[in-house]
C-alpha cells in the first residue's frame, strides 16, 4: 500500500513529541508496523530530506522496505509532462507526478489545492486518489482508520 | 550408462559473458532444527541471511554443505564437522518439546537450472542411524527423468526411476558392493546403471539411456566444482612469526598465513595478483594499503612474518611495515576470509558466517561491495550477517550501478522467529535498491530504535 507525505505535514509524521500529531503518528505506525509503504523521489525527496528526522527515518525505512525510492529522472520527466498540460491547480506537480509514476494513491497533505488535484480523475485515476488530512482533526478519526485499511491505495 | 563418462557442464559463458556455473537456486527443508513445516527459500548469486540470534541461519548454512556432500561428494554428511557442530540426529531433527515426540526424519533439497535452463533438483530424507543423520532416501529430478534410491539397510537399496508424470520403471533391488567406505554413499547413478545393465531389449535400453543421459549430465556438471568453503565466525589468532605448516583449508583460517607464504615463494605472478586484490580491498576498507611477507629464508618452508603498511598523504608517504599481530584485530580476522574469496583457484560456493566481525563500519560496507563483485563474476556467496553497513552497501551498489550484479541476483532471506518454529521469508531488491516483499516484522526493531533515537512518537 503506497502513500506520499507532502512536505507541509512532514513534521506531523516525523516530528518530535512536541510537533507530531496523533493522526501523524498513526500514519507513521502504519508505515513502520503494517503494510504501508512511503514513496519518495524527485523534488519531494529533496524537500523532505531537509528535515533531519525524516532523513534518519528514511535510511532505516529503505532498508526495512517501508519506503520506496523512485528514480529522480522518472519523476522529473513526469513532472515536466504534467506541467506542460496545465491542468494542475496547485504548484505541486512534482507530488502528483510521483503518484502517477509510483502508483501511490494515498496522499497525506493539508494543502487544499493539492487535495483537489489529487482527486481530479484527469490527473490521478485507476484507482482514484485518496487524501489523508489533518485540516479538520489532528486526532485519529474513523476516516483516518478507514483510509489506512483500504486495499486500493496502489495502482500496481 | 557410465556416469564417469558423462559430459559435465563445462564452464561456458552465459548471455552476459560470465562464467556459467551450476548454482543452488532454491533450498527446501522440513523438520530440520527450528524449521518445522516444509518451506523453501530462494538462493541467488549473493544471498544474505538475516534475523535475530538463534533463528537457524547457521543451521541453514550447515544444511547446504550437508546437501552438497550428500549429492556430489556422495558422503554421509557430517553435521559436526567444523565450523558447524549441530550435534546428533536428535539435536538436528525438529522437536516441539513438551509431550510432542521429535520427528522421525527430516528432509531437505535444492534446485538448480542447468546450462540448458532445464530444471534439476536433488532431495534427501534423513533418518537416524547410529545416533547420526543418514540419507535414507535420495532423489534427483530432471526435466525428462528422475531417479530415487531408498536405503533398506543390510546393504540393500531399492531403486526407482521414471519420467515426470509418466512411466515409472519397475522397482529394482540392488545389492551394494561388499567393501565400501562406511562414510561413502553408493552413487545413485551406479545403482541405476545396475538396472540398465539388466535391460536386454535393445530398444528399451536405447530409450532408457536417452532419457537419463541429460539427468546424469546435469548432475555431474557439479563434480568439477570444489567443495564449498565454509567460513567460521571467529578466525584464528594472529602470531608474530609463523612456522610453515601444511596449507590445508580450515574454516578458521589457520592455514591462511602459510598459504600466502607458500604462494609468495612458489608463484610470484599469482602472489602479485592476490596481493593486488588484497590491497585493493585493504584500501577500500581502510584496513591497510600494502601487504607483504617477511621471509627468514629464500625457500618455501622457512619461518616468516606477515606485514602490513598504511600510507599517508594520498600514498606519497609510506608508514613502517607492521607485523600482523601489531595491527588491529580486525585485519587478522578478515584476512583468512579475504584470501579464501580472492585466491584464483578455489570453490565456487562460499558459506560465510558473520564475515563482518571485528570490522569497522567502513570495512563492513567494503565487504558488501566485494561480495557484489565476486557474485557478479560467477561465484555464489551465502552470507549470514548482522551488519547494517554490509546490507546497505549491497543495496546502494545495486542502485548506483556500482556493481555488475543485478537486483534479481541478490536474495535476502529473513529468518522470522515464531511459535517454536522459524519461517524463512525471501526478500528481493529492485533496480533502485528498494526492499520488496519484506514482512512487517523485518527490521521492526531497527525502525523502533531509530524512532526512539530521533524522538518520534509519544
Amino acid at each position: 500500500m503506497c502513500a506520499i507525505v507532502d512536505n507541509n505535514v512532514r513534521h506531523q509524521v516525523f516530528g518530535g513529541k512536541d510537533v507530531q500529531t496523533p493522526a501523524g503518528e498513526f500514519f507513521l505506525n502504519w508505515l513502520d508496523n503494517r503494510k504501508g509503504k512511503l514513496v519518495v523521489g524527485g523534488k519531494l525527496l529533496a524537500e523532505l530530506s531537509e528535515y533531519g528526522n525524516f532523513s534518519n527515518w528514511l535510511q532505516q525505512a529503505l532498508q526495512a522496505g517501508s519506503a520506496v525510492n523512485i528514480p529522480d529522472a522518472t519523476v522529473n520527466a513526469e513532472t515536466a509532462a504534467l506541467e506542460s498540460r496545465r491542468i494542475c491547480k496547485s504548484d505541486d506537480a512534482h507530488v502528483l507526478a510521483l503518484a502517477r509514476v509510483s502508483g501511490a494513491r494515498l496522499l497525506f497533505t493539508n494543502d487544499q489545492a493539492l487535495q483537489d488535484d489529487f482527486g481530479n480523475r484527469a490527473i490521478i485515476q485507476e484507482p482514484r486518489g485518496r487524501v489523508y488530512t489533518t485540516r479538520r482533526h489532528q486526532e485519529v478519526s474513523r476516516t483516518h482508520r478507514n483510509l489506512l485499511n483500504r486495499a486500493d491505495l496502489c495502482a500496481v | 550408462m557410465q556416469p564417469n563418462g558423462a559430459v559435465g557442464k563445462a564452464a561456458i559463458a552465459n548471455s552476459r559473458g560470465r562464467r556459467y556455473n551450476p548454482a543452488m537456486e532454491r533450498i527446501t527443508l522440513e523438520n530440520y532444527r527450528c524449521f518445522r513445516e516444509e518451506q523453501s527459500a530462494r538462493l541467488a548469486p549473493l544471498t544474505l541471511l538475516v534475523g535475530e540470534n538463534s533463528t537457524g541461519k547457521t543451521s541453514f548454512l550447515a544444511l547446504i554443505r550437508a546437501l552438497w556432500d550428500t549429492a556430489f561428494a556422495e558422503l554421509v554428511p557430517d553435521f559436526q564437522e567444523p565450523p558447524y557442530n549441530l550435534g546428533s540426529f536428535r539435536d538436528i531433527v525438529h522437536s516441539r518439546g513438551g509431550r510432542s515426540k521429535p520427528a522421525k526424519t527430516f528432509a531437505a533439497g535444492f534446485a538448480d537450472t542447468d546450462a540448458d535452463k532445464d530444471a534439476y533438483s536433488f532431495h534427501a530424507t534423513f533418518a537416524e542411524r547410529a545416533a547420526n543423520p543418514f540419507p535414507s532416501i535420495r532423489r534427483i529430478d530432471g526435466a525428462e527423468a528422475w531417479v530415487e534410491a531408498k536405503d533398506l539397510g543390510s546393504d540393500q537399496y531399492q531403486v526407482k526411476f521414471g519420467e515426470p508424470g509418466g512411466k515409472e520403471y519397475p522397482l529394482a533391488e540392488v545389492e551394494l558392493p561388499a567393501a565400501r567406505d562406511k562414510a561413502a554413499l553408493t552413487p545413485l547413478f551406479w545403482l541405476m546403471s545396475k538396472y540398465s545393465d539388466g535391460i536386454d531389449h535393445e530398444r528399451d535400453a536405447g530409450q532408457f539411456n536417452a532419457l537419463f543421459s541429460k539427468l546424469v549430465s546435469s548432475h555431474y556438471g557439479w563434480f568439477r566444482l570444489e567443495r564449498p568453503f565454509a567460513g567460521a565466525p571467529v578466525r584464528s589468532r594472529p602470531r608474530r612469526t609463523y612456522d610453515p605448516s601444511r596449507p590445508l583449508s580450515d574454516p578458521e583460517g589457520e592455514n591462511t598465513p602459510t598459504y600466502l607464504a607458500s604462494l609468495y615463494h612458489r608463484d610470484s605472478d599469482e602472489w602479485q595478483i592476490l596481493k593486488g586484490q588484497l590491497e585493493k580491498f585493504g584500501k577500500n576498507s581502510g584496513l591497510f594499503d600494502e601487504i607483504g611477507i617477511n621471509a627468514f629464508g629464500k625457500v618455501e618452508g622457512t619461518p616468516f612474518q606477515l606485514q602490513l603498511r598504511k600510507f599517508a598523504d594520498k600514498g606519497r608517504r609510506k608508514g613502517p611495515p607492521r607485523n600482523l599481530i601489531d595491527v588491529g584485530y580486525g585485519v587478522s580476522q578478515a584476512l583468512p576470509l579475504l584470501t579464501a574469496l580472492l585466491r584464483a583457484e578455489g570453490p565456487e560456493l562460499f558459506l560465510l558466517q558473520q564475515p563482518e566481525v571485528h570490522l569497522h563500519p567502513r570495512a563492513q560496507a567494503a565487504l558488501g561491495s566485494l561480495f557484489c563483485d565476486l557474485a557478479a563474476q560467477g561465484r555464489q556467496l551465502i552470507v549470514e550477517t548482522h551488519s547494517d553497513y554490509l546490507m546497505d552497501r549491497v543495496r546502494i551498489d545495486i542502485r548506483d550501478r556500482e556493481t555488475d550484479l543485478k537486483p534479481e541476483e541478490v536474495s535476502i532471506l529473513y529468518f522470522e522467529p515464531g511459535d517454536l518454529a522459524v519461517q524463512i521469508h525471501s526478500i528481493r531488491l529492485d533496480e533502485m535498491g528498494n526492499v520488496l516483499d519484506a514482512p512487517p516484522s523485518y527490521r521492526q526493531f531497527f525502525t523502533k530504535e531509530i524512532r526512539r533515537s530521533i524522538g518520534i512518537g509519544r
